[in-house]
């Protein structure tokens, strides 16, 4: 297992640097620049800004220049924040979404894994209708047409919380549950379907048949096996909420890093467009080396060798 | 590119004893002919209540979005001024928008649109996404490294960035969300399937099978994949109407189609703003996804049971 | 089976156990920061809180150049003059000028009693300083033009000449600030109330050359000379400001606090309007504006603002080869005829919106006193179907027959959208004209425009100061907001005579008969002038809401 590790860590390396390449390259091919506005600046002065940014270099240069910055952990400065520097930014921003993520995804995982454990006993009778008709439905509704609603029902309507900002717990509850209600819906369907088809093994069969209880069945055989997809699903999950989801962030005002992803983009800020997606990617990557480390604790028969 | 050539060469490469091709013939072959398979899915399909109303259920859609358009009195983007923001009447079934047109035809319309994308979801995931998952989980090793390593990356750069880029190299059009959409929808397939093969490779039925000499093509194709099918399929149907709000999504950036079409997502999505002063807007597009969706979970959930080996043994 | 059941059971209501504790441990945690809720646990503090609707990109005064940005430094700093309702500039850190040369020369004379939030005085070498760094090349600012004006301001900024102390501004003693022009400029007075021409503290700026970074982390770092001084900036979330102790004018300044939240999301603001968790809020969606009509809430303020329709009136690029009937005057009024402006804007806007029949919108004074440049300039054209399609049948395309189906670009955006719907089908269904809408993101709809890659493109113009000006030299030949292609040396000329004439009527004069000849070419379609529609608890009294957009609240109060 520990050289597994280590070439996989050896392997994220490189993929990183694809990562970077290929964002770095994108991003600069997409038309537009970062002073590009409505009145467009006199040629002196884009001349002036241009220097600054050392946007007049050619690409190739900019792109060493980067690298070298990013090796030695800069990610540089904010084109439209010229104050801030993109580090700055994900210090202060990440910490904000990753403490809404946690909520969410500990919400999701358990109300799912509950959920889907359930109805997958429970196959074909009210309660596993009715967990699919939920599924459905929080599916069926994304973040952006529920998150207005629950600011109308719980904060015009009752007001037992804030419709909006950031602050104290009574903040997170809406958009923790705005983030949540998808994934949970996913992870509910998933173990259903992955429990139903462990339950209808063999072993699991014979097991019951030797009169194991029912707790130890679940938990021992049926539960485990069944995580494999869930964990699949939940790992890379953990990645893309704890870094932030632009969409509940924007709706409900949050300081969190899910909007530079986007907003990065639409603005140009070539600096926060990389910073952001390396982030990304290193925690993705990191989650989905620990999904394939938790699969080979759930089976021991996997092995990565 | 074929999908066929890949697993050919990765035959060479594999790790266990290959078996010569002339033994390979065998044992194997003779409790499942290739016929009834597919038989044997379809009777028990059929016997499958749930199965078959989503089956009805998404043909009646497809029936409405397609013929619905042709009877309908008001064209999509006919508007009347005099006719704004109208609740649901029965000259507007379900209302009329912000420049009074019917909803019911641009639902109807909108309906094409998505279903379209719903499908076009469902085939890259199934095609593309199941067959990347299974050759890697099932080839292991340095393989399955980068195989995977190849999603994290696609997973982790920035769609958008592809997505203007699409645009002002094509222009807009649905054509053009297909390809963006068939560029990265399939990568969490693949993970889910990966990640099934995984186990299912080390289960006693696949080394009997491989013992019998079955090709890795079969062993994929016959054994390992249908094994997988449950969570495949819940990733599917749940995906489709994600699939549909991405379309809206990528519109919205300007790749799909222009105003004054619009899909199910676009319309359900322009529909947010009306929640609370014409909530029609947003409802009537929101329940035909919802109605999409639930019809493909029934077809898949029966596509599941019919496929599912234990119950055919 | 019941064992599963049970342990399920057991299993979720634990979890809900767990998820409720772990919350209140949070509530305790959190209870002892947050006591920046705004509504102030003391009673005696007076609060108000405005959604500035977007984080500001920066607050050196150098480097602003929007609407937030603005409003936040309106009240931490004060400049020479500072800009009434009206949009009239008043004396502020000068006390009285003398214009001498022509216009050509300014001596301010400023107060002695000014003081920066760290006790420093205000002195006209803080006004030197920050001038000459604005212009500064490295500085890199991108409002630098707007000292142009001064001179050798452009000559140093770009680089022509190295010396600084060319720049026409001097400290002729610590309370005199002498400034040459390059030209004589009329609306130098209200120029200098703009953040590029502020004062900055140079002694704090000499120990800290990279300031303002870090005023994040230490408000204090923010030295300011306005009504109000920096308290907390939180990134994407709030800004907070509070009294300034040290402001000469503080016995005008009534509020204790102000905070701005940076809440983008339009549909978010109302409701937290509705919660009481804002005070005042603009942009009003569209879909919600029936609601608040007719509520004391609701207020309709004016903003110099034109939307209107960029044509294409050059080279045959979009289409494909054939002759652009784009290009044809009689084409360009058809279709500004063709269609029903008020349609746009009492139903589907509805922000009470006036049609436009010319480009420069109403709230600009005219040259005698009290009346307005639109006023007097009147209407150019109406609303006339049988005109319209005798213009069209002129122009070689009887019921638009023939016509080559057009390309209508706009930015994505829901309004935008609306519009360019209900032009589509009004041109369709009145002369027969097609047309194809085409949405592109921002900055890739800026290039397409840019290069000419529509036929009819969406464009809106929000004035960046008072005068008619700031609208009609977008369309000279050489400006880089001329997208249409149309140039006519008659009015290039009459622009340029209008910027340089120092004699006010003839100045106007000259600005009307410009908009004589842009209206006559109409290579733009004016839509309509906008609004700003805001809504404003009861209790907040006194604002100033300036038409330029935004809000003055220096001598704003709460009155509950």
């Amino acid at each position: 297992m520990g050289r597994f590790i280590v070439r996989r860590l050896a392997l994220m390396v490189i993929a990183l640097w694809v990562v970077v390449t290929v964002t770095f390259f994108l991003a600069h091919m997409i038309p537009g620049g970062p002073f590009d506005r409505e009145k467009p600046v006199p040629e002196a002065i884009k001349k002036n800004l241009e220097e600054k940014y050392h946007l007049n270099e050619p690409m190739w240069k900019q792109y060493l220049l980067y690298l070298n910055d990013i090796i030695h952990g800069d990610l540089g400065p904010s084109f439209k924040y010229p104050d801030r520097t993109v580090n700055d930014i994900i210090k202060e921003s990440f910490p904000v979404s990753a403490q809404l993520g946690f909520w969410a995804v500990l919400m999701a995982t358990f109300v799912g894994i509950s959920l889907g454990s359930v109805s997958a006993l429970h196959q074909g009778e009210l309660i596993d209708s009715f967990s699919m008709f939920f599924a459905i439905l929080f599916i069926s509704l994304p973040s952006f047409v529920i998150a207005p609603i629950f600011q109308y029902i719980f904060g015009v309507k009752l007001h037992w919380l804030p419709v909006a900002n950031w602050g104290s717990w009574k903040h997170m509850i809406l958009p923790a549950l705005s983030l949540a209600l998808g994934p949970t819906a996913v992870i509910a369907r998933l173990t259903r379907a992955s429990m139903l088809e462990v339950l209808s093994n063999d072993y699991v069969k014979a097991a019951r048949a030797r009169g194991l209880s029912g707790l130890r069945v679940l938990i021992v055989y049926a539960l485990k096996n069944a995580l494999i997809p869930v964990v699949t699903y939940l790992f890379p999950l953990i990645a893309a909420i704890f870094t932030g989801s632009f969409v509940v962030e924007k709706i409900f005002n949050i300081p969190g890093l899910g909007r530079y992803y986007v907003t990065s983009i639409y603005n140009r800020d070539y600096t926060v467009i990389l910073g952001v997606t390396v982030f990304y990617a290193a925690f993705l990557i990191l989650m989905n080396l620990l999904a394939d480390i938790t699969y080979a604790l759930l089976d021991p028969r996997i092995r990565y060798e | 590119m074929s999908m066929d050539i890949k697993i050919e060469e990765l035959k060479d490469k594999s790790l266990w004893e290959p078996i010569p091709e002339e033994e390979k013939m065998g044992a194997e072959e003779l409790t499942a002919p290739q016929v009834t398979f597919w038989g044997d899915v379809w009777r028990r399909f059929r016997k499958n209540r749930l199965a078959v109303l989503g089956l009805v259920l998404l043909v009646i859609i497809l029936l409405f979005a397609l013929v619905g358009p042709l009877v309908s009195p008001y064209p999509y983007d006919k508007q009347d001024y005099d006719a704004i923001l109208q609740a649901p009447n029965l000259a507007h079934p379900f209302g009329t928008d912000y420049v009074g047109r019917d909803l019911f035809t641009r639902v109807m319309y909108g309906a094409r649109i998505s279903l379209a994308v719903g499908f076009l979801a469902a085939m890259v995931q199934l095609v593309i996404g199941v067959l990347y998952g299974g050759i890697s989980g099932f080839m292991g090793g340095k393989v399955d490294e980068i195989m995977m390593r190849i999603v994290d990356i696609m997973y982790a750069i920035p769609i958008l960035l592809i997505v203007i880029l699409l645009m002002v190299v094509l222009g807009p059009g649905l054509v053009n969300i297909f390809l963006a959409l068939g560029f990265f929808y399939w990568l969490g397939m693949a993970r889910i399937v990966r990640s099934q093969i995984l186990t299912l490779k080390e289960e006693e039925f696949v080394l009997a099978a491989r013992v019998l000499g079955a090709s890795t093509k079969r062993l994929l194709l016959r054994h390992l994949i249908p094994n997988a099918m449950g969570p495949v399929i819940v990733t599917v149907t749940l995906n489709i109407p994600n699939a549909i709000f991405t379309e809206a999504f990528l519109s919205y950036i300007g790749l799909g189609v222009s105003a004054p079409m619009a899909s199910l997502g676009s319309l359900a999505s322009d529909g947010v703003e009306y929640i609370r002063t014409a909530p029609w807007l947003m409802l009537f597009p929101a329940l035909a996804i919802a109605l999409i969706a639930l019809a493909f979970n029934f077809v898949g959930d029966g596509l599941r049971d019919s496929l599912d080996p234990r119950l055919r043994r | 089976m019941k064992k599963f059941r049970v342990f399920l059971t057991l299993l979720l209501v634990f979890g809900l156990i767990f998820g409720m504790f772990v919350g209140c441990g949070e509530q305790k945690q959190e209870q002892g920061q947050g006591q920046e809720q705004g509504q102030g646990q003391e009673q005696t503090e007076m609060v108000l809180r405005y959604n500035l609707g977007t984080e500001p990109e920066t607050l050196d005064p150098a480097k602003a150049t929007g609407v937030p940005e603005m409003t936040v430094m309106l009240h931490t700093f004060d400049g020479l003059t500072r800009l009434d309702k009206d949009g009239k500039p008043q004396p502020a850190v000068a006390e009285s000028w003398e214009v001498k040369n022509d216009g050509k020369l300014y001596i301010f004379h400023l107060r002695k009693d000014v003081k920066w939030s760290d006790g420093q005085p205000v002195t006209a070498h803080d006004f030197e300083f920050a001038w000459k760094r604005a212009l500064s090349p490295e500085i890199a600012s991108e409002y630098a033009y707007q000292l142009y004006y001064i001179k050798n301001g452009e000559k140093y900024n770009t680089g022509e000449i190295t010396d600084p102390n060319e720049v026409g501004v001097k400290a002729i003693d610590d309370y005199t600030l002498q400034v040459e022009l390059e030209q004589p400029a009329p609306y130098f007075l209200s120029l200098v109330a703009f953040p590029t021409l502020y004062p900055l503290p140079e002694h704090v700026l000499k120990a800290n050359p990279d300031w303002p970074k870090g005023i994040d982390k230490d408000p204090n770092l923010y030295v300011t000379n306005g009504p109000f001084v920096l308290a907390e900036w939180s990134h994407h979330d709030k800004l907070v400001l509070k009294k300034n102790p040290n402001y000469f004018d503080k016995d005008k300044v009534k509020l204790d606090k102000l905070v701005f939240y940076m809440v983008e999301d339009a549909n978010t603001a109302v409701q937290m309007f509705e919660n009481e968790e804002v005070d005042m809020i603009d942009n009003i969606p569209t879909a919600q504006i029936d609601q608040w009509k007719g509520k004391p809430e609701f207020h309709i303020d004016p903003i110099l603002g034109t939307y209107y329709i960029l044509v294409n009136v050059g080279s045959d690029k979009t289409m494909g080869g054939e002759k652009n009937p784009l290009q044809d005057v009689r084409v360009r009024k058809a279709i500004a005829m063709a269609i029903n402006r008020s349609v746009i804007t009492d139903k589907i806007l509805k922000a009470g919106q006036q049609p436009a029949y010319a480009f420069v919108p109403p709230g600009i004074p005219d040259a005698e006193p009290g009346k307005d440049f639109r006023q007097v300039g009147g209407n150019y054209f109406s609303e006339d179907l049988q005109k319209a399609k005798e213009l069209l049948a002129e122009a070689g395309y009887p019921d638009g027959k023939g016509f080559p189906k057009l390309i209508y670009l706009y930015n994505t955006s829901e309004g935008h959208k609306k519009i360019g719907e209900a032009i589509q089908s009004m041109l369709k269904e009145n002369l027969g004209i097609e047309m194809e809408l085409q949405n592109q993101e921002w900055k890739v709809y800026l290039q397409s425009r840019n290069e000419g890659q529509f036929d009819l493109a969406r464009a809106g113009w929000l004035g960046d100061y008072v005068d008619p000006m700031t609208f009609l030299d977008m369309f000279v030949s050489t400006s880089g907001n001329n997208d249409t292609g149309w140039a006519n040396p008659q009015y290039d000329d009459l622009i340029e005579k209008a910027k340089y004439e120092t004699d006010n009527a003839k100045r106007v004069q000259y600005m009307h008969e410009a908009e004589d000849i842009l209206m006559q070419d109409m290579p733009i379609i004016p839509l309509y002038f906008y609004t700003n529609p805001r809504l404003v608890k009861t209790y907040v009294k006194n604002y100033a809401a300036i038409s330029l957009g935004w809000v003055d609240f220096k001598e704003a109060y709460i009155q509950k």
